[in-house]
């Protein structure tokens, strides 16, 4: 009974209180490979500290829309850590919803992002918002054919099901190694990173999440940035407990999640890691190329699929 | 009982046809007279349905009017009960909404044909649901067809107006040929006299194959051509913008539904068993009127265009759920077929709901506004302050954003879609993981063109004078629309009622129950259906939303308490914010015009003057199009050669009576003699 | 009987499907140094595969392969290439008569032909073939249609190569390989060709001031 109110607790702050860590480790990395020093592992959490504290401007075009975008976006989030397994394959919020539910509200908190960009009436954040739908659009498909993979494979769309099921597997099946890479894609441009999106730039013109979130400020701000944070580590955990779930513990035991923590924390760094480097060996790509990049995913994907339905 | 409730409503939706008539010199009144008439009558209507949903008795009546040949039989079951309750809930509201609507047409026109046609209209669309006999139906849905064209008609001063009315009217016509023919094909086989639907429930059984498939193919085109799919959506774009929005509701709502009514009854009553390949067909088709429907909708500026191309793609949705329960059926798996007939059945009611009350929106801004361009309009959520939340919800709810109701009906699709690997063709699993595909790019594709409808027409500041000095609409207006949205958050907040009710149409038509297990406990769940998949509760989805909700600001209020908002303008790069800085929606689909460029082949023309050449420009023109490829190399052939073909025969038309009249005993005589022979 | 020997290991397969993805990687690449690396990462794969082939089945003779396959396709072929993209200064950009979606759709297309046609086979055969059949031949008949759609000298020498690449794997993968003198045989031909290949790249770049075959066009008159 405990653990029904603990583990779920204990998900949120993981997910919560990690997020910025994971950011601030992606940053120190990439500022090494570019022979700097970097700013502090923990500058995100300095970061939301400071813009928490702050006041903040808000436009006088924007209407209720743009104050509610923050709460309804970083909620929603709040509820997709819920429902994603973190550090045990039981899932106590399990029935609440699957996999789609979380597909789905993710596109809330974009819908309202991307509402909240027109909101302002400034050309930069109409920008942001339509581009960040185009991609999340053509994103779409390759995610849900990789998702219903994985599903029909295992026989739920429960993560919570899906990673108990994927535990019995020795070594990833070749459909599930093509769902795997086509889902790394999708999860990618879904996250906002180099080669889809750049999250540092200053330019209004590439910029397309920043693009959106132009006008925000102060608390405002915190919460988005925050969200976003929690978006990618979450992307990231599903990705880890979908396919390399082995080690993760199943049950609410004290030293299996010890164990299961720290081997969350080295997959989720190794992960992070390779986002680093792929952020610095390559560069953003065109937005008009994006549609062959996502492609590319849904092509594995389908070829994911198709040799799950001939060969097995 | 129901038999008295039921010519109770027939005569109320009668009175207030001819209430509307009536009154010469207060028109309004006879109006209002007969929008109220007309929203008992659906009131009746929905009592009807609830009390036959419930007690799962099928109700049946005729009426024998005095030439005996045709008995007015009606039947409701539950297929037509689900229907009814539909129609008329939406009646009930668009009545209402009426009341205040038609406020924009008061001393402008005549309204005393308006009342008339929307009662009829509305009788006329619970007449096709019930109807129980070949002929009948024809009637009823001939009726339906006219008035509504009288309805879309309605400002035939405009000229764009009355050709969406006639290309509406001639598709019409195409339709009931190919269901008339359909039904005399039927006929030929069974042979009974009073053309019951009864008789035709063993058509199936009787009729060879060859025959069953030029039938089905026949019932495809005609209610496909009503439903709106891809390619024979043209008249859906050209009509829904033309009728009144109060009209739009109703018709974009239902009146195509009706078309999905004539699928199911065909599809799995008359026409069983059917092969696998039917399912597939109209599975293919509704993909592709799904993803072509919303593709078009993305780049339409016109608010009630864009709608009605969006009702294209939620045809498709539906046609989808319905196409993938005929082929689990095929394969003889009821309990799946069942499920997806829930999945499609669901979304019915969804777009009814949700379409309806974006078509009242559509109707309120016009009402303020009077235009329904929304490159002209921005800004209205600080002036319609009610209307705007309203818009929002069913907004949402048409993107399938949990929790509101359209997400019900897309999971339940997309559950449907997976449990298609139970089928055993490979290339049938592969298909429907490629639709699961194409159902998820469309609903990312609904979201986009939605945010563009309400962002662009809702928020930053207004492009128009129009927009400028928009005022909230009557009360009664958005009281009624209320009722929609509060429709759209139940139907998503507590879907196993409206699941468990549908489940009665799949008793009788599939002959499975599956209400036991889609649902547990209060939440939904799919968990029994030969596959363990998966459940959801969005109810618990709120709960926990609003627990986070209240955690964090009252954690953000804790942290900085002196917390002040400063208001200042935009920042648009050190000038003074102007409305033309803002996103207009052709910039904001501009990415899909190119990603898309092979489909939309656009064209666009830029004309720059110069105050000085080369150096100062006075003025640019930007014109952009989209060829519409459907219109340009089908119908335009396709009417072409039509023209053709009747300038050879004009001949034939003298002008002459007494040549007419050897026509008709020409025809009298051959055909005597063909049925002699 | 080495015929018979059946190699049970799923390794093989995520292998077989690494090197597919390198395939879609080098068709959906837009330049020509990816494509490159895509030939040499796919070649790596080959070679890991047909080392693990070789230890779990035992026939020794395929760890020559396996060195042979590193030294040539892995170093030799993509340094070869490399130094051909520098030489003759080429444009990075592939050039292709289809659009990247299409010609992506298509050649996934073209990968769904070879399992379609590969699934009476392997149905009865090894588990080990299950993937492998239909990947090489897959292999094979994108590198065929790269050859077909795309217009630089360069990128059919690359299509070449992912054709024997193929070939070779659907050797490797059904029969343990080919007698040792045969693939002596093919190294040593692709070796040549390529060179050759190369030469030409050079040739018709002094020639026509660009590698578009489309100029051979024309030599006809």
């Amino acid at each position: 009974m405990i653990q029904l109110i603990i583990l779920p607790i204990l998900q949120i702050v993981v997910i919560a209180g990690l997020s910025p860590l994971i950011k601030g480790f992606i940053n120190n990395i990439e500022a090494r490979f570019q022979c700097r020093k970097g700013s502090s592992l923990f500058q995100p959490y300095y970061n939301l500290a400071k813009l928490f504290r702050k006041d903040a401007v808000i436009s006088e075009t924007a209407s209720w829309i743009f104050i509610a975008t923050p709460y309804v976006t970083f909620v929603s989030i709040l509820i997709i850590a819920l429902l994603v397994p973190v550090l045990s394959s039981t899932v106590p919020a399990n029935f609440t919803g699957d996999v789609i539910l979380v597909i789905y509200l993710f596109a809330l908190g974009r819908f309202f992002l991307a509402l909240s960009s027109l909101d302002t009436g400034s050309a930069f954040g109409g920008m942001g918002g339509s581009r960040e739908m185009t991609i999340s659009s053509m994103a779409e498909p390759a995610m849900m054919l990789s998702v219903f993979n994985v599903a029909i494979i295992n026989g739920s769309t429960n993560l919570s099901n899906i990673t108990q099921a994927m535990l019995s597997y020795k070594l990833l099946s070749p459909s599930l190694f093509l769902s795997l890479a086509a889902l790394a894609i999708v999860i990618i441009a879904e996250a906002g990173r180099i080669p889809v999106d750049n999250p540092f730039t200053h330019l209004e013109l590439t910029m397309i999440h920043e693009g959106m979130i132009l006008e925000f400020s102060g608390r405002y701000l915190a919460l988005i940035e925050w969200a976003s944070c929690m978006k990618l580590l979450i992307l990231l955990t599903i990705l880890v407990n979908t396919f390399l779930p082995w080690g993760i513990a199943s049950g609410l035991t004290f030293p299996g999640l010890i164990v299961s923590f720290f081997l969350y924390i080295v997959k989720i760094g190794f992960f992070a890691f390779l986002i680093a480097i792929v952020e610095s060996s390559f560069a953003k790509v065109r937005l008009f190329r994006i549609p062959n990049l996502l492609g590319t995913s849904f092509v594995l994907a389908v070829l994911a699929i198709i040799t799950h339905y001939i060969v097995s | 009982m129901i038999e008295h409730l039921f010519v109770l409503s027939i005569t109320l939706f009668a009175l207030g046809a001819l209430f509307a008539l009536c009154f010469y010199k207060w028109q309004m009144l006879g109006n209002y007279l007969s929008f109220i008439l007309a929203a008992i009558a659906s009131c009746v209507n929905i009592a009807i349905a609830i009390s036959v949903l419930f007690n799962h008795t099928a109700e049946r009546f005729n009426f024998l009017l005095y030439h005996a040949i045709i008995t007015y039989s009606f039947l409701i079951d539950s297929l037509s009960a689900i229907f009814i309750l539909a129609i008329s809930v939406i009646s009930l509201i668009a009545s209402v909404y009426s009341l205040g609507y038609t406020k924009l047409y008061v001393n402008k026109r005549d309204m005393r044909f308006f009342g008339f046609h929307f009662n009829l209209f509305l009788l006329a669309m619970i007449l096709v649901v019930t109807a129980n006999n070949a002929l009948v139906f024809m009637i009823v849905w001939e009726l339906m067809t006219i008035v509504s064209f009288f309805l879309v008609i309605f400002e035939y001063e405009n000229p764009f107006h009355r050709k969406a009315g006639f290309v509406y009217l001639f598709m019409s016509y195409i339709c009931a040929v190919f269901i008339s023919v359909a039904f005399f094909i039927m006929f030929s086989y069974v042979k009974t006299w009073t053309f019951d639907f009864d008789s035709f429930r063993y058509a199936g059984d009787i009729m060879p194959a060859i025959s069953k498939n030029i039938v089905f193919f026949l019932v495809l085109i005609g209610f496909g051509i009503k439903a709106g799919i891809f390619p024979l959506h043209l008249w859906l774009p050209l009509a829904h913008p033309a009728a009144p929005s109060n009209v739009s509701m109703v018709m974009s709502g239902v009146m195509i539904k009706t078309a999905i009514y004539g699928f199911i009854r065909f599809y799995f009553e008359f026409l069983t068993p059917s092969p696998p390949w039917w399912g597939i067909i109209i599975l293919i088709i509704g993909a592709s009127s799904a993803i072509l429907g919303i593709l078009y909708a993305l780049l339409e500026k016109d608010i009630k265009t864009l709608l009605a191309y969006s009702s294209v793609e939620n045809i498709g949705i539906i046609l989808i759920g319905i196409g993938l329960s005929m082929i689990f059926k095929s394969y003889n798996l009821m309990a799946l077929s069942s499920l997806a007939m829930i999945a499609g059945l669901y979304h019915v009611l969804n777009h009814a709901v949700f379409k309806s009350l974006l078509f009242g929106c559509a109707g309120n801004i016009y009402y303020s506004t009077h235009t329904k361009n929304i490159e002209q309009l921005g800004g209205l959520i600080k002036r319609l302050q009610v209307t705007a939340p309203l818009f929002l919800v069913a907004v949402l709810s048409i993107s399938a954003i949990p929790p509101l109701n359209g997400f019900v009906s897309e999971w339940l699709i997309f559950q449907s879609l997976l449990n298609g690997f139970t089928i055993p063709s490979v290339i049938v699993k592969v298909l429907t993981a490629i639709c699961g595909a194409t159902v998820a790019l469309t609903g990312a594709l609904v979201a986009t063109c939605f945010v563009k409808a309400f962002g662009i027409s809702f928020l930053a500041m207004p492009r128009s004078e129009y927009a400028q000095h928009a005022r909230e609409v009557p009360v009664i207006m958005y009281v009624s629309m209320g009722l929609l949205a509060g429709l759209c958050i139940f139907m998503g907040l507590f879907p196993v009622k409206i699941m468990t009710t549908i489940n009665h149409v799949n008793t009788e038509l599939l002959g499975v129950n599956i209400a036991h297990t889609i649902t547990s406990y209060d939440w939904l769940q799919t968990k029994t259906l030969q596959t363990n998949f998966s459940e959801i509760s969005l109810k618990s989805v709120t709960v926990f939303g609003l627990m986070f909700f209240a955690i964090t600001v009252g954690a953000i209020t804790l942290i900085n308490p002196g917390f002040t908002k400063k208001i200042y303008k935009t920042w648009t790069c050190g000038i003074s914010p102007e409305p033309r800085f803002g996103y207009t929606a052709t910039a904001f689909s501009k990415p899909f015009r190119i990603i898309f460029s092979n489909l939309y082949r656009p064209r666009r023309e830029i004309e720059t003057t110069y105050t000085v050449p080369k150096y100062f420009v006075k003025s640019i023109v930007y014109i952009a199009e989209i060829t519409p490829i459907f219109e340009k190399y089908f119908y335009a052939p396709l009417s072409r050669y039509v023209l053709s073909i009747s300038n050879k025969v004009r001949w034939i038309h003298t002008g002459s009576v007494h040549i007419y009249l050897v026509y008709i005993f020409i025809t009298l005589i051959i055909s005597m003699l063909v049925i002699g022979w | 009987m080495k015929q018979h020997i059946i190699v049970n290991s799923q390794t093989i397969d995520v292998l077989a499907v690494m090197m597919l993805i390198a395939t879609i990687l080098h068709i959906s690449t837009g330049r020509l140094t990816t494509c490159v690396w895509a030939y040499a990462i796919r070649s790596f794969i080959l070679a890991c595969a047909s080392g693990i082939i070789a230890y779990l089945s035992g026939i020794y003779h395929i760890f020559i392969t396996t060195g042979i396959t590193l030294v040539i396709k892995v170093v030799i072929i993509p340094w070869f290439l490399f130094y051909i993209i520098k030489k003759v200064g080429i444009k990075k950009e592939v050039e292709s008569f289809l659009s990247f979606t299409l010609s992506l759709l298509c050649s996934c297309g073209v990968i769904l032909v070879a399992y379609y046609a590969t699934e009476p086979i392997i149905q009865f055969e090894s588990t080990l073939m299950k993937h492998c059949l239909p990947i090489s031949i897959a292999i094979t008949l994108v590198g065929f249609f790269t050859m077909i759609t795309r217009k630089k000298a360069i990128t059919q020498i690359l299509g070449l190569l992912a054709m024997e690449d193929g070939l070779f794997f659907a050797a490797l993968s059904t029969s343990y390989g080919m007698p040792l003198i045969v693939e002596l045989g093919v190294f040593f031909d692709i070796l040549v060709s390529v060179i050759i290949m190369g030469i030409y790249v050079y040739r018709i770049k002094e020639t026509f001031e660009s590698i578009d075959i489309g100029f051979l066009k024309e030599l006809r008159e």
